[in-house]
């Protein structure tokens, strides 16, 4: 990318140095050549793991409601990681090409954002401590809400989640799929799942979001240090 | 003028998820038909009503609350929220306006699942309630508080009703039925509720057919039947042990 050191400050994208809930809006950033700054906020060691580098600049940076993800765009500043996902998809064209391709866009972002909250209290929690309690959630949650998006795509037979062209739902989609799937340590699961094996593979072909893969899942870890699962970058099978 | 059949919102008979929505059909003046489902009674609260249809009607990801408009259907209360408000026009004037309406709606349903996770809680349900009265809910109601205050509109984007306003509106009004204080230190958010209720286009149905159903299943500890905002007055703190303070990130 050739952007000038303005344009490339002109956006801004704060978040812990994660992928947790910014991961998408990165990859439909990147998807989209679109140039931006990563702001990276680092958490402390165990025991404490303090987010004073946050809560210390956290109210003031000019947000009406301070949190983490935040987008700056010159003088538009928000947060909520999905209301910036659709402000990015709409700068970017990806958002479908009709009302009804956006309302299909919305509805799978937030179903894959319940899919990826569900999951969360378990790798944050006692469960995701133990092999048979990350197990127990991949061979029923996990695998429940993968056979939704499986369905999915089987009766649309479209080769993105919606139309035939990339929109911010595959970003969504594949991230929050692909950091459920890391909690099969089996890598097995993925195989019972044809359509969702084949998406996966369709996302990391697109020009730009492959590199850009490759590089940062091997940087950023899934989940907050904190996490008893994924809070450190996992192993590659 | 399309008829009731066009568009269809099936939830449960409560406000929960889905009233922002009914609202704002309510204020639109669309004909819609308003699909409830009902619970069973204590102890199992089956959901025989909904789970027989569930996976009938046509549904990518069934799920509660659920939108059908003409051969459109879709589910999860934010997207059925936002479509409705960009066919009403009531998405902004501009970029900017669009996402600053999504981000509220998006901010309000953060403090909704957070008193969610509070009212259905059968364990603790005091000192959760407590806590969350005292410690979580002033922190979200301050943000609304200044937001307001900067805006200086009547409504949270401009001098026009959004798709934010009718979402806003009504999870603070969940907070509001469960806090027992008077908001005396929120005269914004106060204000903002009073002019919402006095909307002529909205005022009979939110006194009637609104004011009637609850705001939370029949299994949850709070709101499970329709009850109003009561003013306890301030007591001395109670001496007892503090509970051990839940991790948040």
């Amino acid at each position: 990318m050739s952007a000038s050191d303005t344009e490339k400050n002109q956006l801004v994208l704060g978040y812990w140095a994660i992928r947790g809930l910014a991961e998408p809006i990165r990859l439909a950033l990147h998807y989209s050549n679109t140039p931006y700054t990563e702001k990276l906020y680092q958490q402390g060691e165990g025991p404490e793991f303090s987010l004073d580098e946050w809560f210390s600049v956290k109210q003031s940076q000019g947000l009406d409601f301070p949190n983490l993800p935040y987008l700056f765009d010159g003088d538009l500043k928000m947060t909520q990681s999905r209301a910036i996902l659709y402000y990015i998809g709409r700068k970017a064209n990806l958002m479908g090409k009709t009302p009804t391709e956006e309302a299909h866009v919305m509805m799978l972002c937030e179903q894959a954002h319940d899919f990826r909250m569900k999951t969360a209290p378990v790798a944050y929690g006692p469960e995701g401590a133990t092999k048979e309690g990350r197990k127990n959630c991949v061979d029923t949650v996990i695998s429940e809400e993968l056979k939704k998006f499986d369905d999915y795509f089987g009766k649309h037979k479209t080769k993105f989640a919606v139309g035939d062209h990339p929109t911010v739902a595959d970003f969504q989609l594949y991230e929050y799929i692909d950091a459920n799937l890391a909690m099969d340590e089996e890598h097995t699961l993925v195989d019972k799942f044809s359509n969702i094996k084949q998406f996966m593979k369709t996302i990391r072909e697109l020009p730009r979001v492959g590199d850009y893969i490759t590089k940062a899942h091997a940087q950023l870890p899934i989940n907050s240090k904190m996490a008893k699962f994924a809070g450190k970058v996992l192993e590659e099978k | 003028m399309a008829s009731k059949d066009q568009v269809i919102l099936g939830y449960w008979d409560i406000r929960g998820f889905a009233e922002p929505s009914r609202l704002l059909l309510h204020y639109t003046k669309t004909p819609f038909t308003n699909k409830l489902y009902h619970f069973g009674d204590a102890p199992d609260f089956k959901r025989e009503e909904w789970l027989k249809e569930k996976n009938s009607l046509g549904l990518d990801f069934p799920n509660l609350p659920y939108l059908i408009d003409g051969d459109l259907k879709l589910s999860q209360a934010k997207t059925i929220l936002t479509h409705l408000g960009r066919k009403f026009k009531l998405m902004g004037n501009n970029e900017r306006e669009t996402s600053l309406i999504e981000l509220l709606i998006d901010q309000s349903n953060d403090l909704r699942q957070e008193l969610n996770n509070v009212c259905y809680r059968a364990i603790n349900f005091d000192a959760v309630s407590k806590k969350f009265c005292d410690e979580t809910l002033p922190i979200h109601l301050k943000l609304f508080e200044d937001f307001l205050k900067r805006q200086g509109k009547k409504w949270l984007i401009g001098d026009n009703l959004t798709a934010a306003d009718f979402q806003v509106f009504e999870y603070l009004d969940h907070c509001w039925i469960l806090s027992n204080d008077n908001w005396a230190e929120y005269p914004k958010i106060l204000a903002y509720m009073k002019a919402f209720r006095e909307l002529p286009e909205l005022k009979k149905y939110l006194e009637s057919e609104h004011a009637k159903r609850p705001i939370n299943g029949k299994m949850a500890k709070f709101g499970g039947k329709a009850v109003q905002h009561e003013e306890k007055k301030k007591e001395e703190p109670a001496k007892t042990d503090e509970s051990e303070k839940s991790a948040t990130t």
